[in-house]
């Protein structure tokens, strides 16, 4: 996996037109300020944000705090459950894949909200003095298609780079090694990798400055989203199946990520045109990849997941490498390993829509 | 931990820090412009 100077060019391509995206929704809200003449920021005691909000989702509210506090966890077990009733992790799931599995599902959950707390506790506060809702006057929908291009662009791109720059994949490895998709290792991540998360910083930065709505259904949202995604439930095969339900899938399947798309990304192989895992780097949004070109929609689900070069490593080297080393001899976790273990050369990932009926 | 490990350690935070700086300037630095441009 060298990054070729091809590679190379098209991630400063790319990179060019993620500015352009990213200032999409300073368009909207220039187009908005422009069309009503309106400058909320001038009466600060105005909250557009509440007040631009449609009414149902002061119902929603509740829901979605709930989700977020208690519901996905409820949501990921139920699932997990379901899944495994169903054998759909074909007894793969082994001892060294459960601890690993059941470390990187707990510890981030105990570990992670006291660094994020204090970032936006303690931090932010004193890095941003009296900035604190500075952005309360933005309405409610372009603060919303700002946080979820704010926040999903840049998981792409966080994404995408511990794909393409090979010093960075190793704290990414760990949730490829899985050779099962589902709830099982929907969270199983490098925890360096998840504390880093820059997109988590991001938002949490955007809802100090007064985003904290929009996002609130954003982040729930998208939650939804990369669980189902990661579900080795296929629930996207009847919208396949059915020729009546063929313009929603069209639709579905290049805006959000669906199993059919992330399984691909999860393949063990890209040599049977189904497997992906050079691409397909969307989390919520697929459109990132239909744009950028690295995206490969088939409709088809990958044989085998995982990686080739896996070796089971201890579950203590999953988590925490580099602090700690697998004792497995060519690991690429190992002390003395191999950065990437994979010695065909990177291909050129190409947007394709083959086999689409 | 080697010296190698550091300087990749080193080397993955800075990428965080860049992909978390870059959407956060553009985003925060875009509503401030606006306000500022479009203020009565």
């Amino acid at each position: 996996m060298k990054t070729s100077e091809l590679s190379l060019r098209r991630l400063g391509r790319d990179g060019l037109i993620s500015l352009g995206l990213y200032a999409l929704p300073l368009l909207a809200l220039l187009i908005w300020v422009k069309t009503t003449g309106e400058r909320p920021w001038e009466q600060p005691a105005r909250d557009y944000i509440h007040q631009s909000a449609p009414s149902f989702l002061a119902f929603l509210k509740p829901a979605f705090e709930n989700l977020k506090q208690w519901g996905f966890l409820a949501i990921a077990v139920g699932l997990g459950i379901i899944e495994f009733a169903a054998g759909l992790y074909d007894n793969k799931w082994t001892a060294t894949e459960r601890k690993i599995d059941i470390v990187c599902f707990v510890a981030p959950k105990l570990l992670l909200p006291p660094v994020v707390g204090y970032f936006s506790l303690q931090l932010l506060p004193a890095l941003l003095p009296n900035l604190a809702n500075a952005f309360g006057w933005v309405p409610f929908w372009i603060g919303f298609f700002l946080i979820a291009v704010a926040d999903d662009l840049t998981q792409y791109w966080y994404h995408r780079l511990h794909h393409q720059l090979p010093f960075l994949w190793r704290f990414h490895r760990t949730h490829h090694s899985a050779p099962y998709m589902g709830m099982a290792m929907a969270g199983r991540q490098n925890f360096i990798y998840t504390i880093f998360f820059s997109q988590i910083y991001l938002t949490s930065t955007l809802i100090y400055l007064g985003l904290g709505y929009p996002a609130l259904f954003v982040t729930a949202i998208k939650s939804l989203i990369t669980l189902a995604a990661h579900s080795s439930i296929a629930w996207d095969k009847p919208f396949y199946r059915y020729p009546v339900l063929h313009p929603v899938a069209w639709v579905l399947e290049r805006l959000i990520s669906t199993p059919a798309t992330h399984h691909a990304h999860h393949a063990d192989s890209n040599d049977d045109g189904v497997g992906h895992y050079k691409g397909n780097f969307g989390n919520m949004f697929f459109l990132w990849d239909v744009i950028f070109g690295t995206g490969l929609i088939t409709r088809q689900y990958p044989a085998g997941y995982g990686i080739k070069f896996y070796k089971e490593e201890e579950w203590y080297a999953q988590f925490l490498w580099p602090l700690f080393k697998s004792k497995k001899e060519g690991s690429e976790l190992a002390a003395d390993g191999p950065e990437v273990g994979e010695v065909l050369p990177q291909q050129v990932p190409q947007l394709s829509t083959a086999n689409v009926a | 931990m080697a010296v190698r490990d550091i300087k990749i350690l080193t080397q993955k935070i800075g990428v965080s820090v860049v992909v978390f700086l870059v959407p956060l300037s553009i985003l925060s630095g875009g509503i401030f412009l606006i306000q500022h441009f479009l203020s009565n």
